[in-house]
């Protein structure tokens, strides 16, 4: 199992912080890394997931379509 | 599984504020932390108040400074720069990129010390892009120690 990580990468404007997880299943990563969001504040928040987690949510639908 | 998000941020940690101070070059004994707002000393003598203050005489940097750097805490709990932007010839104070570097430090360092709770190590390095990048791992406890954790549960 792939080690569980945070990686922010920080813009230099002052106010725009990019976050990746990798090593988590399903929603885990959201729930697991909220509390640097929160320690940042997020706000105007715009989730962008990568493909693999959006492939996987579209075989569960489909699953659940199926069934 | 993984994802991204971004999202802005607003500073609300005084301890971070303070690192970043430092990482802008400002030495830590020059930099005031006050419970109670006071007034600050500005360009146009405004009745300013701050929490965290940089006094203009004791950072020799920028000769010719008018001005306090001042940080107030709001109602919202999030702190509020006073800071003047004025340029002298051969002399640039606070202006727009040096407030920029300062609340992009601000970010960092709140990361960090919520790693820093949350018992995480981190590394920080530099993208190709020259953005500053914290990379954080989870402390992964070990199957063995797992099953000996015990459970108290109280009726």
């Amino acid at each position: 199992m792939a080690d569980k990580e945070i990686v922010l990468t920080f813009e230099w404007d002052g106010k725009t912080v990019h976050k990746e997880t990798n090593g988590f299943e399903g929603k885990a990563c959201t729930e697991e890394t909220a509390f640097v969001e929160e320690a940042l504040r997020g706000r105007n928040q715009k989730r962008k997931f990568k493909a693999e987690y959006l492939h996987r949510a579209k075989e569960k639908l489909a699953q659940r379509v199926r069934a | 599984m993984s994802h991204t998000l971004d999202f802005e941020t607003v500073i609300s940690d005084q301890d971070a504020l303070i690192r970043a101070l430092v990482r802008m070059g400002i030495e830590r004994d020059k930099i005031e932390v006050h419970e109670k707002p006071v007034l600050i000393r500005t360009y146009h003598n405004e009745d300013k108040k701050a929490h965290i203050i940089v006094r203009r005489n004791l950072v020799d940097n920028f000769n010719g400074r008018a001005s306090d750097l001042g940080f107030e805490k709001n109602d919202e709990g999030l702190f509020v720069g006073h800071i003047d932007d004025f340029q002298y010839p051969g002399v640039t104070c606070y202006n727009e990129e040096w407030q920029q570097r300062l609340y992009t430090y601000c970010e960092v360092e709140t990361a960090k010390i919520s790693f820093e709770k949350k018992g995480m190590e981190y590394t920080e390095t530099k993208d190709q892009r020259g953005r500053i990048q914290l990379r954080a791992k989870f402390k992964v406890i070990a199957p063995e120690n797992k099953s000996r954790i015990k459970i108290h549960t109280t009726r």
